[in-house]
């Protein structure tokens, strides 16, 4: 606020000045100049008649309330006073006017607003750096996840589209330059409901500089950062950035799995573009790429990318794959890359001969992979014209013009913004899928395809939607009883799981136990447990124990509410499904219910009395002080 | 020499100056404190508030403060004057009230000059 009230006050120093200087002046000669009263007696005006006259005369408001009629000599004094007064009052308004359009003015005024909009805040928020393409796809994403978003951009114009965005909330927007840690701080960095920081920007360097200064500022703040290079991508790894996004080294892992394992790509595919839906034929989708040959056309970053990890995946499963690199940068002959050459063919791709030469007609997958959309579509028209089998797969680099790559029917588009908004979104609403999803890798095919088949029953026709159970008195006071009062909880008592060896047809399951990770949750408050660090199990068996501080991902279908989810704040569902309490009268049930927590404490008292026995027999001084304590906290 | 910095010593000496000359004098005679002195004294401390705006430092906001007191003690005493002068003149009861009105400014005054000299002679060394 000061600062605002500063730079208004030091603007208005002149106007204000001049402004004074005129009055004094009028008011001092309207007290001067000689008047006559009603009966004809000389008469002055005293100072205060004189300030109430020069007020409404120097507004132009002009009353015209005076106590007698001018006399000559007042109303020429009047007169200069008119025109000087006008004149002052015009300069001093026109300075207040210019001072509003000031864009430093503006810029404090909004900066302000801003920080007092942040300060506010009461629930969890992300902040997102850079309001581009992926910028606008991740705002919107957390939005629809009721997260709250504050975006900073530098471009005021861009920032302008989320007031007019029916978004809610709406995302608190500050045009200004995100890589000035003040800026960071007022966007609320430190904040308690902080979550996390998204550095989008367009510029790598822009992402890295956000990633440093979040870190130092506040080292328990989540960054997620975007990185298209290596060297950026180490860099930012090395100060501790908790999740960087490579959208090309994505997009290729995503290829080597559709070459290779094709039903990871499906779980993969579910699980993470639950946001916006992945341009991809519904054929290659669910059968995967054919070996044979790959025609890449452009060995930029993408191009590189694509290349080592399809090859890496070759050799790992023994599938023919053969690379023809097309890139106007080669000359003809071979590239000699990690101890495998690849043919390489000067020239753009664009042209039928350059293609021909590459031996278009018996390839079975060509990759626009340039940095220019022109290029790109015109690699895939050309293609398709001469190899109509062939499937293909185009980079996107304008947003803007990914449906001209729908129209000339390519297989599978890459869009690096969704690529990245649906990684992040992941991350950021469901940790525990990403944690699957890096977990899947060391699956065995036919479980995959098991695992593929439940799912698919399970959620019919849509996307299967996840929900995480998490054991701790916060998110599950119900299922915590159960663990308190030493009964042992499992995973069959509130999910259903796959049981892989078991291939006898099964009733058909609503709901199913992806992965159970138990370890470090941030939310276990006071409650012991043998810590069992960051350990992950995927598709857990049904009697598998669950204890506290454990989290467990179950996949349902859209629209049910899962029995997990119905029972961890439901102490009667816990207790007749779980403590075998099946009683209809509530008088019954509590009775019940009693006699079991009474059978539950004595068997404890009988095992710590052992236990105390254990002691004495060990230590031979027992400490009085320590029994008695032992015996009311039993 | 910076004209700048002359005209705002000027008008903050001036402030204090015309402040002493309205308030010297035997405080119960009208007829030894003039009307136009304390309009004056009045106008050229509301300009020296003005020029104390927009300051930020410690110093600057100290000067804007005694400034404020200033005016305020000079436009009690104008609006007394007019108020208690309806009924037919100033006598010599109410002649002492304004000009003490005028004493609590002159302190004022006094320590926006004490503070201008501090800094200069800051800026000396």
């Amino acid at each position: 606020m000061s600062d605002i009230i500063f730079l208004f006050l030091r603007r208005l120093r002149m106007p204000l000045g001049v402004l004074i200087i005129v009055y004094s002046i009028a008011i001092t000669g309207m007290t001067l100049a000689p008047g006559i009263d009603a009966d004809g007696n000389p008469w002055r005006m005293s100072f205060f008649h004189a300030f109430y006259f020069v007020s409404f005369m120097g507004t132009t408001i002009g009353f015209g309330e005076i106590p007698h009629a001018f006399t000559d000599e007042q109303r020429l004094w009047v007169t200069v006073c008119v025109y000087a007064s006008v004149i002052a009052w015009l300069y001093a308004i026109g300075n207040v006017l210019r001072l509003f359009q000031d864009a430093s003015f503006q810029q404090a005024v909004s900066a302000r607003t801003f920080r007092k909009a942040v300060r506010r805040v009461g629930q969890d928020f992300y902040v997102v750096c850079g309001y581009g393409d992926t910028g606008r796809l991740l705002t919107r994403g957390l939005t629809d996840l009721n997260i709250l978003a504050i975006v900073v951009d530098l471009k005021s114009d861009l920032l302008g589209s989320i007031e007019l965005s029916e978004l809610s909330p709406l995302p608190i927007t500050l045009c200004g330059d995100i890589t000035d840690p003040e800026t960071l701080i007022s966007a609320g960095v430190n904040h308690l409901n902080c979550k996390g920081v998204i550095a989008v920007t367009e510029d790598e360097h822009t992402n890295l500089e956000i990633a440093v200064a979040v870190k130092l500022i506040n080292a328990k703040v989540k960054v997620i950062c975007r990185s298209e290079s290596d060297d950026e991508t180490r860099n930012m790894r090395s100060f501790g950035t908790d999740h960087i996004i490579n959208p090309f080294e994505t997009f290729a892992n995503r290829l080597g799995l559709l070459t290779h394992e094709h039903t990871k790509h499906r779980l993969q595919s579910w699980f993470v573009n639950q946001h916006s839906k992945e341009s991809i034929n519904l054929e290659i989708a669910e059968n995967g790429l054919p070996s044979g040959l790959w025609i890449i056309c452009g060995y930029g970053r993408l191009g590189q990318s694509i290349v080592s990890t399809i090859q890496d995946k070759a050799q790992q499963t023994d599938d023919t794959i053969e690379i023809i690199i097309i890139d106007p940068k080669f000359e003809e002959g071979t590239l000699e890359e990690n101890g495998i050459a690849y043919t390489t063919i000067q020239g753009r791709g664009t042209e039928a001969e350059t293609l021909r030469l590459a031996g278009i007609e018996r390839a079975s997958i060509v990759v626009a992979a340039s940095d220019d959309d022109a290029n790109n579509l015109s690699i895939l028209i050309t293609a398709r014209d001469i190899n109509a089998q062939i499937y293909s797969i185009g980079r996107v680099n304008d947003e803007s013009k990914h449906s001209l790559y729908k129209r000339v029917k390519c297989d599978y588009i890459m869009r690096r913004s969704q690529l990245v908004s649906n990684e992040v979104l992941t991350l950021v609403s469901r940790p525990l899928v990403s944690r699957f999803l890096s977990e899947i890798s060391d699956l065995d095919p036919p479980t995959t395809e098991i695992l593929i088949d439940q799912i698919e029953e399970i959620s019919t026709d849509s996307l299967p939607v996840t929900w995480r159970l998490t054991l701790t008195e916060e998110f599950s006071p119900a299922l915590m009883r159960i663990i308190e009062e030493q009964h042992t909880l499992r995973v069959s008592d509130v999910v259903e799981s796959l049981d892989v060896s078991d291939q006898t047809p099964r009733k058909k399951l609503t709901e199913l136990a992806l992965m159970l990770y138990s370890g470090d949750s941030s939310n276990n408050k006071g409650i012991s447990h043998t810590k069992r660090e960051g350990q992950r199990q995927l598709l857990p068996s049904g009697d598998q124990e669950l204890k506290a501080g454990d989290q467990l991902l179950i996949c349902h279908a859209k629209g049910n509410t899962c029995r997990a989810q119905k029972m961890a704040y439901d102490y009667e569902k816990v207790d007749s499904r779980i403590g075998g309490n099946n009683h209809y009268i509530p008088l019954l049930r509590w009775l019940h219910r009693r006699e079991r927590t009474k059978m539950i404490n004595d068997a404890a008292t009988v095992i710590s009395v052992k236990n105390e026995a254990e002691d004495m027999v060990e230590n031979s001084l027992p400490n009085t002080a320590q029994d008695i304590s032992k015996n009311t906290t039993d | 020499m910076n004209l700048e910095k002359v005209i705002f010593a000027f008008f903050i000496i001036l402030a204090l100056s015309l402040n002493f000359g309205f308030y010297s004098g035997d405080p119960s005679d009208p007829s030894q404190h003039e009307i136009y002195e304390l309009f004056a004294a009045l106008i050229v401390s509301l300009i020296c508030t003005i020029m104390k705006f927009g300051d930020r430092t410690q110093y600057g906001s100290t000067v804007l403060a005694s400034s404020l007191v200033a005016d305020l003690h000079l436009i009690v005493a104008a609006l007394y004057w007019h108020f208690a002068g309806a009924d037919g003149g100033i006598d010599s009861s109410e002649m002492g009230a304004i000009v003490s009105f005028s004493a609590g400014a002159l302190v004022a005054n006094l320590v926006s000059v004490v503070l201008l000299l501090i800094e200069t002679i800051k800026e000396r060394k």
